[in-house]
């Protein structure tokens, strides 16, 4: 491919715009492995568990709380998450001070098996009378949750990148 | 790439078909790449975001009724969280196309190669906002004016004339100058 970059001019930026998209297409392109990763990801897929939307996370409100009274309490290294579906939510927050560990709750409340899923596997933890339960060592990356309804039934969080 | 021809795939992945999803993995890794490169994010958290855009497709693929949504779904979703691996992480690069060079292969091949030399050259020199912008102009499928205003969250309006500027800026780079008056081989 031969290309001028002679006038100025808007058929010149065209040009300039193909010969950028040639040239990120060749050094920068989807990595081999990400894109494995990507296909792979498929064999997380679940038929029978009813999703857990997020539906906040305190790094996406950090540029707001920054401007407010609360900019030191969000300035340490907890995040916050909340997911829910209908009268069901879980939160958790992840704090990053010697490893990652995260500590959560059901609401409303149950005891029972709380599975952290990982792209390379899943820790496996039990949620008290209270509904809370918390994980140690916790991989960095990306993360879902799963546990069980009250009344059973499995749910599952959307996956988050911790 | 026919709209037919996502629905169908749409579908397929929906019904648990893994050859249908390497399709789509196939058709928009690439993009959901860029936006994320596009925010300066490392090679690793780049990766990290991917994979969690694609997870959470899994799941949300069955709910994706129109399936010219999906590309919105992933650039919508692939901006929010490189927005919140940047502030979670905290973490940028400078203009990052070294990574990439320190594959020999690839190395000798960008070496031998004046124009991208040159390209890397002009784009380093300018600034992040510009780098971005040129960067989502590039993207494999493209992205209309209207898709990259809602990446940057800013005004449609702002986007021509700011791309006339940085391609201006580029082009006036002494590299770029070089190269530009007759063709370069490839």
């Amino acid at each position: 491919m031969a290309d001028h970059f002679v006038a100025a001019g808007s058929d010149a930026d065209d040009q300039v715009v193909r010969a950028l998209a040639d040239y990120w297409r060749r050094t920068d392109p989807a990595p081999a492995n990400v894109v494995a990763a990507a296909k792979a990801s498929f064999t997380w897929r679940t038929i029978d568990q009813e999703l857990v939307e997020l539906v906040f996370d305190s790094s996406a409100e950090s540029e707001l709380v920054a401007f407010g009274a609360a900019a030191s309490a969000e300035t340490s290294d907890e995040r916050r998450l909340v997911f829910e579906s209908g009268a069901l939510r879980i939160e958790m927050a992840v704090s990053s001070n010697d490893g990652t560990s995260l500590v959560g709750s059901l609401s409303p409340p149950a005891r029972g098996e709380v599975v952290l899923r990982h792209p390379d596997g899943a820790i496996t933890s039990e949620s008290d009378d209270e509904g809370r339960f918390s994980f140690d060592h916790v991989p960095v990356g990306p993360i879902c949750l799963r546990a069980m309804r009250p009344g059973g039934g499995a749910v599952q969080t959307d996956w988050v990148l911790i | 790439m026919g709209d037919d021809d996502l629905e169908a795939l749409l579908r397929a992945a929906g019904s648990g078909d893994q050859r249908a999803w390497d399709a789509l993995v196939d058709r928009f890794a690439n993009l959901v790449w860029s936006i994320a490169r596009s925010f300066r994010l490392s090679t690793a958290d780049a990766a990290d975001v991917s994979q969690t855009v694609w997870l959470r497709l899994v799941e949300h693929s069955s709910r994706i009724e129109d399936p010219n949504r999906l590309p919105g779904w992933l650039r919508t979703t692939t901006t929010h969280e490189c927005l919140r691996a940047m502030r979670y992480r905290g973490r940028v690069e400078p203009f990052a196309e070294l990574e990439t060079a320190a594959d020999p292969a690839l190395d000798a091949e960008l070496l031998a190669d004046e124009r991208h030399r040159a390209f890397s050259l002009a784009l380093a020199a300018l600034g992040h906002d510009c780098q971005q912008l040129l960067r989502l102009l590039c993207t494999d499928p493209p992205l209309s004016y209207a898709d990259i205003a809602e990446v940057l969250g800013r005004p449609i309006g702002s986007l021509g004339p700011q791309r006339q500027r940085c391609l201006e800026r580029l082009r006036r780079h002494p590299e770029l100058r070089r190269i530009m008056g007759g063709p370069a081989g490839s």
